[in-house]
């Protein structure tokens, strides 16, 4: 049995998102994966292929290499119940830059946006990225959308339309959660049950049933 | 005289691919993948829900 091709993603509408997948976490990379649709991209991460915390490096270095934006996540580096911060995150940043710093062609044109949950959190612990597009969302899904839409509208091709406010893609999340859990609600399901997969088909067939065709 | 051949059935598999829609202004690109059932559930859901809103008369 041979299973149809994967459409191919252009890599410059394509943003990996690294991040960690704890259940605490999840409804800033939920918030953060709707940001990065409504704003006409495609959202990856390690969880593409499986819903599994368990990735490995050369799968996230290849999608690293497959998207030229990418959103590093350092909010969850801080000391765990081993006595150790967890380092996933910072060396994936570290890969995302060597792509950038050493690679070739379109990989000298990445894009990377630092997130963390205070300010100059990061500089205690990692402070040769100074420098870059570091901004805070203060733990909370709904500035996480603001950082990514700012930075993904900062960052806009010459002559392509502004992309919507901060507010009303915040306001269209509400929306769009309120109205997921209403139809999850009598299969006994919660918003929060979702698959990664399930939540991006979940999220572009939310937009499109409002949008017009091309 | 040779009967003109029967046009190929559409495959009940073989499905349309998924356009890109406009959305606020903003090109939003296809969906890549396979929808689980949940998934395609969900997706009709959110339809009936858009089109309900449409059919709903605006306020004068």
């Amino acid at each position: 049995v041979t299973s149809r091709p994967r459409r191919k993603v252009s890599p410059s509408k394509s943003v990996f998102i690294n991040c960690p997948f704890d259940d605490g976490y999840k409804p800033i990379l939920r918030a953060i994966v709707f940001a990065v649709i409504s704003s006409g991209y495609y959202a990856r991460c390690a969880l593409d292929a499986t819903d599994s915390a368990e990735v490995r490096v050369a799968k996230i270095a290849a999608m690293i290499g497959e998207c030229d934006w990418g959103i590093h996540d350092l909010s969850r580096v801080e000391i765990g119940i081993s006595g150790l911060p967890r380092f996933n995150m910072a060396m994936e940043l570290g890969l995302h830059m060597g792509a950038r710093l050493l690679g070739e062609g379109r990989h000298r044109r990445k894009r990377a946006l630092i997130l963390d949950a205070e300010k100059h959190r990061y500089q205690a612990a990692l402070s040769d990225i100074g420098g870059q597009d570091i901004e805070t969302h203060g733990n909370d899904p709904e500035q996480a959308i603001r950082c990514v839409r700012n930075w993904l509208s900062e960052h806009r091709a010459r002559g392509t339309l502004p992309l919507p406010g901060a507010a009303a893609m915040q306001a269209d999340y509400r929306q769009f959660q309120t109205e997921a859990d209403a139809l999850l609600a009598p299969r006994r399901l919660d918003f929060s049950d979702l698959t990664h997969s399930d939540f991006i088909f979940a999220v572009r067939d939310w937009i499109a049933a409002r949008a017009e065709p091309v | 005289m040779v009967a003109s051949p029967k046009k190929k059935a559409r495959s009940s598999r073989s499905k349309p691919a998924e356009r890109a829609v406009i959305y606020r202004g903003i090109r939003i690109e296809p969906a890549v993948g396979k929808r689980s059932p949940l998934a395609r559930a969900i997706r009709d859901g959110f339809r009936e829900i858009a089109e309900q809103a449409r059919d709903e008369p605006t306020p004068a």
